[in-house]
């Protein structure tokens, strides 16, 4: 193995502070004021959604906020974006079906 | 809410905590180590080991009132005087970690390992290291770091 250049061993730079529990995770970030946010998952694969009784939940101590896909759509915040947006041969657009961060009317 | 005192890393500490606090939130929450790591909550990982009394424990199978009057070392009291513990110095030497989460319970069980069973050979350190998941490296530099790790800790 060459001693410098390629092939050469070289020793990361990363590994004391991960060796010393120095690393910072997202986990580890603490922040005054931090609020910590839980995700409520279908226990169906794929639904239609009648309604979603959030009124426990936000009565419950402690809770800033509840928010469902309906939410989202009031504030007016987008879907998901396609991180790789493609044309076809006439130079039109993808089409790219709807994805909301939270399930709206449907649990796809 | 009771009162729990122990030695932490080689300092008394005592914390109010609730009877469901765990040892992993005593320790990341309420006296900011956070090199301790929680990866799976159930036991499975290793990511939480810390040493109670110089045995290797999943501290997050440990209720924080359960260490009252125990000696508990983490990760970050591991390296004297700023010198790596020789254990961290053989994972390091041998590229034993990648992203480094797995990396604290790995090396506190390693330690508690070569206490126990000086000198371990391949299939000892494999099979003591079943209660430590790491998703980057394949465990193969992780065992050889730790026999490396034994021999220079004169076990």
């Amino acid at each position: 193995m060459a001693e410098n250049g390629i092939g050469a061993r070289s020793l990361r730079k990363e590994d004391a502070r991960f060796l010393r529990g120095t690393g910072h995770y997202v986990d580890d970030i603490n922040r005054p004021g931090q609020a910590y946010a839980a995700f409520v998952r279908s226990p169906h694969a794929h639904a239609k959604i009648n309604k979603v009784d959030t009124s426990k939940a936000a009565g419950a101590p402690g809770v800033l906020a509840v928010l469902a896909g309906d939410d989202l759509a009031a504030d007016e915040i987008g879907g998901l974006i396609c991180g790789w947006m493609v044309t076809d041969k006439n130079g039109d657009p993808m089409k790219a079906p709807p994805h909301p961060a939270l399930a709206q009317s449907k649990v796809n | 809410m009771p009162t729990v005192s122990l030695t932490v890393n080689g300092k008394a500490v005592s914390a109010e905590v609730e009877n469901r606090t765990l040892l992993v939130q005593l320790l990341r929450e309420k006296l900011g180590l956070t090199g301790t790591h929680v990866g799976c909550d159930t036991s499975q990982c290793g990511a939480c080991v810390v040493h109670i009394n110089g045995d290797a424990v999943k501290s997050c199978t440990t209720l924080a009132l359960q260490v009252e009057g125990a000696d508990v070392t983490t990760i970050e009291g591991l390296a004297t005087n700023g010198e790596l513990h020789p254990m961290q110095e053989a994972f390091r030497d041998n590229h034993a970690l990648q992203c480094g989460f797995c990396t604290p319970g790995m090396v506190m069980s390693a330690i508690d390992l070569v206490n126990k069973n000086p000198k371990p050979d391949e299939q000892t350190v494999r099979h003591e290291l079943e209660g430590n998941l790491c998703r980057c490296t394949g465990y193969h530099n992780i065992v050889k770091a730790i026999i490396a790790g034994g021999e220079a800790m004169g076990g």
